[in-house]
């Protein structure tokens, strides 16, 4: 798309993007831990859009669009690495005390930046179920189809998730200062 | 699925913490000034990070401590080159990640990424951007040694990935890059409308590999 010939395109893309970028840049906060990262993916996520523009415009929600490049981003970068640890798994056995430990050290969250820390500790697939899940509000049909899975590994990774934080949330080695943007996008803890 | 009052707590801290986004507006304002008309480079930018202050500015915005003390060690890996300026690391697979904390240097970084097999010209702008001007127009300077490689705007994007060099790195992938073509990166801190000195620009596009260019 030729932007100096068609000013409207331009135009529109500026409308979307003012737009979406408070959704993208949380997101991208959510998912990365720091502000910085954020912007970074969300100016690469723009890019992406501009290029396939007169695709996007048409679509009924290039919001979404965005958002699910801002995901693949970050899931790409991990994966290239190839670093990133399996998703720990809980035992079946004692999974409603593992809940209930969950809602009790997530109602204890008092400093988000130590959330934001446990956050990253997560895989990036973990991640992203949470984010897209209990931020965005999606529907687990739509979360699966962004992840490329099915709705019950959405679930399966939502569970084991919510229990990694809780056990990172009460335990008692925890850094200063908050990780490193190569750690979160490793996936590494 | 987790149960309810998960569910619920969850939802509630997610939301906390996605509010307590302080620099938000700023970041919002920076992304909307920025240039994203599909050119044949592709625009790179540091937001708020000098070329000068490149490290410090990291080392603040994500709270690290150890990056740069780690820097000045000598490599411990052959196929990894770290110095001050900036990092280069070959991986297994043969792609190259690229990580600058401040662009100097420019000369080792092109010998580094060319030994790596990545055919590169790695130059800064000798000019001043005039407002309005696309970061495109970086790679148009005077007596730039290299001529555009026809066609390369479709496969740049298969041999440049990732996010920011100047923060989450960038994936160079030597394979993807055609024969007879290398890839240039022309850098700036002279990026004047976007919000006075504090950013750097950094322009990548396919070339016609030529030794005045790309070395071979």
């Amino acid at each position: 798309m030729d932007w100096a010939r068609d000013a409207a395109a331009k135009r529109q893309f500026e409308g979307f993007a003012a737009a979406a970028s408070d959704a993208l840049l949380r997101t991208g906060y959510l998912m990365t831990g720091d502000g910085r990262d954020a912007e970074d993916l969300v100016q690469e996520t723009f890019l992406r859009v501009a290029r396939r523009w007169n695709r996007v415009r048409t679509m009924d929600h290039p919001a979404a669009y965005a958002r699910r490049i801002l995901i693949n981003l970050v899931l790409q970068n991990a994966e290239r690495r190839s670093r990133q640890k399996a998703e720990l798994a809980l035992p079946d056995a004692g999974s409603d005390a593992a809940d209930q430990g969950a809602a009790r050290a997530l109602r204890h969250v008092d400093d988000l930046a130590e959330f934001r820390w446990a956050l990253a500790q997560l895989t990036p697939r973990q991640r992203a179920v949470l984010v897209l899940r209990y931020w965005a509000d999606l529907p687990v049909g739509e979360v699966a189809d962004i992840l490329g899975c099915s709705p019950g590994a959405v679930t399966g990774t939502a569970s084991r998730a919510a229990g990694r934080l809780a056990e990172i949330l009460t335990s008692r080695e925890r850094p200063a200062t908050t990780p490193s943007t190569r750690q979160i996008m490793d996936g590494e803890s | 699925m987790p149960t309810a009052e998960v569910e619920n707590e969850l939802r509630r801290t997610l939301a906390r913490t996605a509010a307590g986004f302080e620099s938000l507006d700023q970041a919002r304002q920076r992304l909307l000034q920025r240039d994203y008309h599909p050119g044949r480079g592709t625009r790179r930018l540091a937001a708020g990070i000098t070329a000068g202050t490149a490290g410090l500015g990291l080392v603040l915005g994500l709270g690290l401590s150890g990056v740069f003390g780690s820097a000045s060690r000598q490599p411990s890996h052959p196929a990894h080159a770290q110095l001050a300026d900036w990092t280069v690391v070959k991986q297994a697979d043969g792609t190259v990640l690229v990580r600058i904390h401040e662009f100097r240097d420019p000369a080792g970084l092109q010998r580094r990424l060319r030994a790596d097999g990545v055919p590169a010209s790695v130059v800064f702008f000798p000019g001043t951007l005039r407002p309005g001007e696309p970061l495109t127009d970086l790679v148009h300077f005077k007596g730039n040694p290299c001529q555009e490689y026809s066609g390369g705007e479709s496969q740049a994007p298969k041999v440049v990935t990732g996010g920011s060099p100047f923060t989450v790195g960038m994936f160079l992938h030597p394979s993807a890059v055609p024969a007879g073509a290398g890839v240039q990166f022309v850098a700036t801190s002279n990026v004047g409308y976007q919000q006075g000195p504090q950013h750097i620009g950094l322009v990548e596009w396919l070339v016609q590999a030529a030794a005045q260019c790309t070395g071979s």
